[in-house]
C-alpha cells in the first residue's frame, strides 16, 4: 500500500476531530424529539440547500463513480448529469406540499406524511419496513466503504478503520440527532464542494486540457468517449429516467424538507443543492477520463481495480494538501449519507412503527438515541455477516425508494384521487419486485435484456400500479388542511 | 368534477407504460422522447395550482421541448465505432449535447422556481391560509 503523505492525515485527522467537535456542540441543542429528528424545524435556505446535496452524494460519486468512468467511459454521467433537474424537480414536486404539512400537523418523517395523506396505519408500517430494510443495507455499503478508505489512509486494520470512522458517526448522530446530522452535512458539502472544483482543475491540467484527453481516449476505442460509452445505450437512459424522478423519492432528501424553518427559503434551495451537486459532477467526469487516459498515455501503469481511479490519481497527480481535501470530501460524502439515513432508521424504530401499532412512545428523544446505537450497531453486523444482503439491498435502494415514494408522495401529495390501496400496492411492489429481479440476476437466473436497469421497471411500474388501483377503489374524503395544501 | 392533475395522472401512467415498451422494443429515441415527456408531467403535476401550471410549469415545457430536440440531435450525432471528426468543446459531437445542453441548460428551472416562488409557488396571503388552518385545528384540539 503507497504511503499517505503526512499533509493527508493532518487534513484528515482535523476533518474527523472537526466532526466530533460539530457533534458535541449539538448536543447541548438537542431538547426535544422535533430538534433530533427534524432540527426544531429551524433550518435556513443554505444549510437545507447543501444538506440535502451532501447527503444524496455518497462516497459512490468519489469513488465508484469516477472507476466507471475509467472502466466504461462516459456511461455513468447519466447518473450525475441527471442531478441537475433532480433537485429542481424534487423542490417543485414535493418541496412546497412536504413543508406544509408539517406546518399543520406534527410530521417529522416520511411515514408520517404518508399517514397524515392517506389516514392509514397499515401504510404507514409498510412505508417505515421497507425504508428500514433498505437503509440497513445502504448503511452496510457506507460502514463498510468508511472502513475501507480510513483502512487506505492511515494503513489502520478493518476493525480499526471502521471503529474510528462510524464510531464518530454514531457519536455525532446519538448526541445530536439531526441537528449534528444537519450542520456536518453542510461543513461535509461544502468540503465536497472544494474538494471537486480543485480535483477537475487538476485533472484537465494532467491531461492536457479536455481535447487532448479526449483524443488520447478515442484511440482506444471511439465508442469511450460517445455519449453512452462502453455500456449498452438503455443502461444510461434508464438511469438518467430513474434519477431524474427518483431523487424525489429520497427519503433522506425528503425528511430535510421538514426542518426549514420558513417555507419561502425553499425558493433557491433546489437551485443552490442542483448547482453544488453539479460541481461534483465535475470530480466524477473529470478524475475517470482523465486517469484512464494518463494510462492509455503511459504516465501511469494500469489499475488492478477501476475503484482505484480516483485514489491513485489524487496520490500521483494532485498536491497533499489537495489529496486530504478530497480524502476529508470522500469521507464527507460518506457520512454524511450515513449520518442521514441512520436518522431515518431511528424514526422508524423509535417513531413510525410504534405508532402504526398504536403504542405512544413517551419520550421520543432518548428513545431515538437508543434507536440510532441499534441501528449503527445491526449495520454493522450486517456489513460483516450478510454481505449478499447489502449486495442486493445496496444496488437496488435508490430504485426501491423511488419506487415507493414517488407514487405514494411524489403523485399521493398531487393528486386527490389517490387511495390508501394505490399506496400499498405501489410500496408491496417496489420492494418486490426490485429485490425478486436483484436476487434472478444475483444468481444467474434471468436479467432484465437490453441492460435495462431493473429499478427503472420498478418505478414505472409502481406508477402505473398506483393510478390503476386507485381508480379502482373508493377514495376517502380528504381532511381540510391536507386538502388546503394539495390545492395551493 | 375533474381536475386538470387527474388528467396529469393519467397520461403520466400511460407514458410509463409505454416507457417500459419502449426500452423492452429498444426504440432508444422512442424511450429519450418519452423520458422527457414523463419528467415534465410529473414536474407539472407539482407546478399546476388554480387552473394554471405557472412560469415554473412553463419553463419544464421549454426545458422539456429542448431536451427532446438535444436527444433527437444526440443520437443523429452518434456514430458507434466511428472517430468524431471534431470536438465540440471538448468532447465528441454528441457527448457535448450531453454535457452542455442534457446536463447544463435544465438548471434553468431552479432558476425560475426560485425568482417565481413567492409571486406564484406560495405567495404570502397563501402561506397565511395555511398557517389559519392550521391554527383553528389546533385550537380545536
Amino acid at each position: 500500500m503507497e504511503q499517505m503523505p503526512v499533509a493527508v492525515l493532518v487534513i484528515v485527522g482535523i476533518y474527523l476531530a472537526g466532526m466530533a467537535a460539530i457533534g458535541l456542540n449539538a448536543y447541548r441543542r438537542v431538547k426535544t424529539a422535533a430538534d433530533f429528528y427534524v432540527y426544531g424545524k429551524r433550518i435556513g435556505t443554505l444549510f437545507l440547500a447543501i444538506a440535502t446535496f451532501s447527503s444524496i452524494m455518497s462516497g459512490f460519486g468519489f469513488v465508484g463513480g469516477p472507476g466507471l468512468v475509467y472502466a466504461k467511459g462516459t456511461s455513468s454521467l447519466w447518473i450525475t448529469f441527471a442531478q441537475s433537474l433532480a433537485f429542481p424537480l424534487a423542490y417543485i414536486v414535493l418541496g412546497k406540499r412536504m413543508r406544509l404539512l408539517a406546518e399543520v400537523r406534527d410530521v417529522l418523517t416520511v411515514p408520517d406524511a404518508v399517514y397524515t395523506r392517506y389516514r392509514c396505519n397499515i401504510a404507514r408500517v409498510i412505508m417505515a419496513i421497507s425504508l428500514l430494510v433498505a437503509i440497513l443495507a445502504y448503511m452496510g455499503t457506507q460502514i463498510l466503504s468508511a472502513g475501507l478508505v480510513m483502512v487506505s489512509i492511515f494503513g489502520v486494520s478493518l476493525p480499526v478503520g471502521l471503529l474510528i470512522a462510524n464510531g464518530i458517526v454514531l457519536f455525532y448522530c446519538t448526541v445530536g440527532g439531526m441537528i449534528a446530522g444537519v450542520d456536518t452535512d453542510f461543513a461535509q458539502g461544502l468540503i465536497m464542494v472544494v474538494a471537486s472544483v480543485g480535483v477537475f482543475f487538476a485533472a484537465l491540467i494532467t491531461g492536457g486540457g479536455m481535447n487532448n484527453i479526449t483524443t488520447n481516449l478515442a484511440k482506444i476505442n471511439p465508442d469511450f468517449i460517445g455519449p453512452f460509452g462502453l455500456m449498452p445505450v438503455l443502461t444510461a437512459l434508464t438511469w438518467y429516467l430513474v434519477f431524474v424522478i427518483g431523487n424525489s423519492g429520497q427519503p433522506h432528501m425528503l425528511h430535510k424538507f421538514y426542518m426549514i424553518r420558513d417555507p419561502n427559503r425553499l425558493a433557491w434551495a433546489g437551485l443552490l443543492s442542483g448547482v453544488a451537486y453539479m460541481l461534483c459532477s465535475l470530480l466524477w467526469m473529470s478524475v475517470g477520463l482523465s486517469m484512464r487516459a494518463a494510462v492509455e498515455t503511459g504516465m501511469a501503469p494500469p489499475l488492478s481495480n477501476p475503484d482505484l481511479a480516483a485514489p491513485t490519481f489524487l496520490l500521483k497527480f494532485t498536491h497533499p494538501v489537495l489529496a486530504g481535501i478530497v480524502y476529508g470530501g470522500l469521507l464527507a460524502a460518506i457520512m454524511s449519507t450515513a449520518s442521514g439515513f441512520v436518522n431515518i432508521g431511528a424514526a422508524c424504530v423509535a417513531r413510525d412503527i410504534p405508532a402504526g401499532f398504536g403504542i405512544t412512545v413517551k419520550n421520543q428523544l432518548a428513545a431515538g438515541r437508543w434507536a440510532t446505537v441499534v441501528i449503527m450497531i445491526i449495520s454493522t453486523l450486517v456489513a460483516f455477516y450478510a454481505k449478499m444482503f447489502v449486495a442486493i439491498l445496496g444496488a437496488v435502494g435508490w430504485g426501491l425508494f423511488a419506487g415507493a415514494i414517488v407514487p405514494t408522495l411524489g403523485l399521493g401529495l398531487n393528486w386527490k384521487r389517490a387511495t390508501r390501496e394505490g399506496a400499498i400496492a405501489a410500496m408491496v411492489y417496489s420492494v418486490v419486485f426490485s429485490v425478486t429481479v436483484e436476487l434472478l440476476n444475483r444468481f444467474n437466473i434471468w436479467k432484465m435484456p437490453h441492460g435495462i436497469v431493473s429499478y427503472s421497471f420498478s418505478l414505472l411500474g409502481a406508477v402505473v400500479l398506483f393510478v390503476v388501483v386507485s381508480l379502482l377503489t373508493k377514495p376517502r374524503e380528504l381532511e381540510t388542511d391536507i386538502k388546503a395544501i394539495m390545492e395551493i | 368534477m375533474r381536475d386538470f392533475r387527474d388528467t396529469l395522472v393519467y397520461i403520466l401512467a400511460a407514458l410509463c407504460a409505454l416507457l417500459m415498451i419502449a426500452a423492452l422494443l429498444k426504440w432508444y429515441i422512442v424511450f429519450s422522447i418519452l423520458t422527457v415527456c414523463a419528467i415534465v408531467t410529473y414536474g407539472l403535476l407539482g407546478a399546476y395550482k388554480k387552473g394554471q401550471i405557472g412560469p415554473t410549469g412553463l419553463t419544464l415545457l421549454v426545458v422539456g421541448a429542448v431536451l427532446i430536440v438535444a436527444f433527437i440531435a444526440l443520437f443523429s450525432l452518434w456514430k458507434p465505432g466511428q472517430l468524431p471528426e471534431k470536438l465540440i468543446l471538448g468532447f465528441h459531437p454528441a457527448t457535448a449535447i450531453l454535457v452542455y445542453v442534457i446536463w447544463l441548460f435544465p438548471i434553468i428551472t431552479g432558476v425560475v422556481y426560485a425568482l417565481t416562488f413567492k409571486s406564484f409557488t406560495l405567495p404570502p396571503e397563501e402561506f397565511e391560509q395555511i398557517k389559519n388552518i392550521a391554527k383553528k385545528q389546533n385550537e380545536g384540539r
